[in-house]
């Protein structure tokens, strides 16, 4: 039954007492559609953990990589996102990562974060 | 050495992963909006259900009337008793968060700050 609940195409609504991290819209690869992304620096900043700890205990949620410059070109496309919420490009500074990791936004991640999950049918 | 999934180039270089385009219309995929749901309090408001998480995040394509159903899920209460107000104004059951955030919100910061109020049920 959880199964269907999953696979089925409702809406998801998601509920915490804190503030909410900053989710991403993003298409991370032509053979794919865009979908919803974490900065994974801001995932490991909210659980205090690092990111080989993180992918140790966690091997089965999503981590990908994208050019910066990429990242930002979408992210700037974006209608419901203000310019001053687009994560600054660091300064060019030697060694300075070009590259941004994400982590994809799913339930169970979610739910380390300290979120409730509430589905919800379009027709209700 | 191209490898098939590499041939006829992808432009951001990225790697081939498998996705279910059948799914691709699904809500889940939908770009995000992001919410603050603040209890508008009325001296003839006896109840005392006030979402704890007040923060919230749904699909740009959930309308108001979806958005009702939820809170009032979590408070415990009859959809005709919640109401949803942005500015003292109460939204429409069919607006989508796209036009609400389009038509209220546009250019400024995360969450977009909403109220809700709770009718006394013996009226």
């Amino acid at each position: 039954q959880e199964e269907e609940e999953q696979e089925a195409d409702n809406f998801m609504f998601e509920f915490s007492d804190k503030p909410l991290l900053p989710s991403y819209n993003l298409q991370v690869s032509v053979s794919r559609g865009p979908c919803n992304w974490f900065l994974f620096s801001d995932v490991l900043k909210r659980l205090k953990l690092s990111s080989r700890i993180f992918q140790a205990r966690f091997p089965h949620l999503e981590v990908a990589t994208l050019p910066r410059a990429e990242f930002q070109r979408q992210v700037s496309l974006s209608q419901v996102l203000a310019q001053e919420e687009v994560p600054a490009s660091p300064e060019l500074a030697p060694g300075t990562a070009e590259t941004v990791e994400l982590v994809h936004y799913e339930p169970e991640l979610l739910q380390l974060l300290g979120s409730a999950v509430e589905y919800q049918a379009w027709s209700s | 050495p191209l490898s098939p999934d590499t041939v006829g180039g992808d432009p951001m270089g990225l790697p081939y992963s498998t996705f279910d385009h059948s799914r691709a219309h699904y809500f889940r995929y939908d770009e995000h909006v992001s919410l603050c749901l603040e209890k508008l309090s009325s001296s003839k408001d006896k109840s005392k259900a006030v979402l704890q998480q007040k923060y919230v995040r749904c699909s740009v394509r959930a309308q108001i009337r979806h958005l009702r159903r939820v809170l009032c899920h979590r408070l415990g209460l009859p959809l005709q008793h919640v109401q949803i107000l942005f500015d003292n104004e109460p939204l429409p059951d069919h607006m989508t968060m796209k036009q609400l955030w389009l038509s209220r919100w546009f250019g400024k910061p995360a969450p977009l700050l909403l109220h809700y109020s709770i009718k006394d049920k013996r009226r």
